[in-house]
């Protein structure tokens, strides 16, 4: 009997470990989205279940015009076709909506990857775990309260900008009080000729967020433009934690606030020609030349 | 008595069930199986396991990816390249010049090495693997703007078809990629190989990171030694809260070489490191709250 056990805790285990890994599902989808460009405009939870591409020349790719609408795009792909392009093409886009979710997406070959924005209404957005390069503008822009931006790696971002009007370039942009962690940023390139600057992490008007754990790495200017690390624009008691932070020319600032409300602690700072523009150094950061 | 256990137990395995069931996972984002082995993908999409499977090849590789934005997920099934032997030469998962290449959810035992990335693609994610019993490299991930994070790479090393001295890596990588939250346990290598193991290598990193990670069990042979993290022609690199264990035999726990004697750039930070017979942190730019121990 004993023997009887031991078979049946085995089947049963087996069973679970191949349960508890298996690939996305669909069960939960309320719908999907069939092709490009395409508006959502019922709330629910929006699945790819095909990589899809546009040849657009300008414009949106894929609207998101409801609230409480979640895209989850399985680690399917969005992509465009920089090389064809005649005007500013967003893949995805919302504009004063309610508790966006974007999940799970690859995201090449357009000029501005995610875009949610605000006009002062929307936010309490969810953005985690895609995979977005190739842009000309910036990765993800992200605008409205209790937003959080997290797990996303976003790399080349302006290496083929030649629709980008001004040749500056953010990794990740965010407007009003949003927390971002573990985010990956490389490769964030302004426009040659253009004097443009590069960001790796832009905050407007944060408040009170947290940037944790983020990874921003090999930023390039233009001319006369700048390089930040993690600029915090107007920002008031934000929390800059534990962020790595390089700049390989030399020329930038690594973290830049509003005024020393804004915290920094045990974040490494290397190689920017101004570690830190007005923050409190509260303690345990790791600057060097 | 006996009765009640098995109900015990199976309700018990059913509760668990459940929870999976709960967490909303199928096979409904597969584009296609992989259902035996040399296989080749040339489409992008899901490319899933719903079985194990295995081969004997001691060349050549198990699954070749030979396009963009491609997926392997297994679901936890196993890639198995055993049978082979210790003198095979056949890769696990292998991809050349192609771009977004995302290998999740695999057991992947036995090849020379498991998963090799490399050429001119990018952008690749190596995440949630359990690599084990590679004959000489785990993972080895060569594309720039890659991330390589939460594997389990264990048994590493023990190849007999690579002249000796060599050296066996857990983890592998050259240019920009980021290596977060893996553990890499149990390095060794052939008798009498006098063959070094190394936990993570990074090699020619303009501007990564190295955070989070484990490295432990690491036994070399004769005049062979150990390195936890080693960084080889660096530019900018941040090494951070990792923990790297050296056994007691000779070797750094975290280095950096090149042409130079020091690599300032190199922030090492955080880290706990300890049972290095050799420097605990040598070249590097030795930032605040490492714990060094002998």
């Amino acid at each position: 009997m004993r023997v009887v056990v031991l078979l049946l805790s085995l089947l049963v285990l087996t069973m679970l470990s191949h349960r508890a890994h298996a690939a996305e599902s669909y069960a939960g989808c309320t719908g999907f989205v069939p092709s490009l460009p395409y508006t959502i405009s019922t709330p629910g939870i929006w699945c790819l279940n095909k990589t899809l591409n546009t040849q657009a020349t300008s414009g949106i790719s894929l609207t998101i015009a409801s609230d409480n609408v979640t895209l989850d795009c399985n680690g399917f792909a969005i992509s465009g076709n920089n090389k064809l392009r005649t005007g500013l093409m967003t893949a995805i886009y919302g504009k004063d909506r309610h508790i966006t979710t974007v999940r799970h997406c690859t995201v090449f070959s357009f000029d501005k990857g995610l875009d949610l924005q605000s006009t002062g209404a929307g936010g309490g957005h969810v953005v985690e775990d895609n995979n977005v390069y190739s842009m000309t503008m910036f990765g993800l822009r992200v605008e409205g309260d209790g937003s959080v931006v997290r797990h996303n790696l976003v790399s080349r971002v302006g290496a083929s900008n030649s629709t980008n009007p001004t040749g500056t370039t953010w990794g990740i942009y965010t407007v009003g009080s949003v927390n971002l962690s573990d985010n990956t940023v490389d490769g964030i390139i302004a426009r040659q000729g253009s004097n443009g600057s590069a960001y790796g992490i832009y905050t407007w008007k944060n408040p009170d967020g947290t940037i944790e754990g983020n990874r921003v790495h090999n930023l390039y200017a233009s001319g006369t433009g700048n390089i930040f690390g993690i600029a915090n624009i107007a920002s008031g008691r934000v929390s800059v934690l534990d962020n790595d932070l390089f700049d390989y020319t030399h020329i930038g600032t690594g973290v830049s606030c509003a005024d020393s409300s804004g915290r920094l602690k045990g974040n490494i700072i290397n190689g920017f020609a101004l570690a830190v523009l007005r923050c409190g150094k509260a303690k345990d950061n790791d600057i060097s030349p | 008595m006996r009765l009640p256990s098995i109900v015990l137990l199976v309700l018990l395995g059913l509760l668990m069930g459940s929870r999976g069931a709960k967490a909303a996972e199928s096979y409904d984002s597969c584009t296609g199986y992989i259902t035996s082995v040399p296989a080749t993908i040339h489409t992008s999409g899901t490319w899933c396991l719903k079985q194990d499977v295995s081969t004997a090849i001691t060349s050549g590789v198990a699954i070749e990816v030979a396009a963009d934005n491609v997926t392997i997920d297994c679901n936890g099934f196993r890639l198995d390249g055993l049978a082979a032997g210790t003198a095979s030469r056949a890769l696990g998962i292998h991809e050349i010049n192609h771009y977004v290449l995302t290998v999740r959810h695999c057991t992947i035992r036995g090849f020379y090495r498991g998963i090799l990335s490399e050429g001119g693609g990018g952008t690749d994610v190596i995440e949630d693997n359990h690599v084990d019993g590679s004959l000489l490299v785990g993972i080895e991930e060569d594309t720039t703007g890659s991330t390589v994070r939460h594997n389990l790479v264990t048994n590493t090393g023990g190849t007999t078809a690579t002249a000796s001295p060599y050296t066996a890596y857990g983890i592998y990588q050259h240019g920009n990629t980021e290596v977060l939250d893996n553990d890499v346990s149990g390095l060794s290598v052939a008798k009498n190989s006098n063959a070094s193991v190394v936990g993570i290598m990074a090699d020619d990193n303009g501007g990564g990171s190295i955070d989070g990670n484990t490295v432990r069990g690491m036994v070399p042979d004769g005049t062979g030694s150990v390195g936890g993290i080693l960084v080889q022609l660096p530019w900018q690199l941040a090494v951070r809260k990792n923990e790297v264990h050296g056994g007691g035999f000779s070797g750094n726990g975290i280095a950096c070489s090149g042409s130079g004697s020091s690599f300032p750039a190199v922030r090492v930070y955080g880290n706990v490191i300890s049972g290095f017979a050799s420097a605990a942190i040598a070249g590097c730019g030795v930032g605040a709250g490492n714990d060094t121990s002998p």
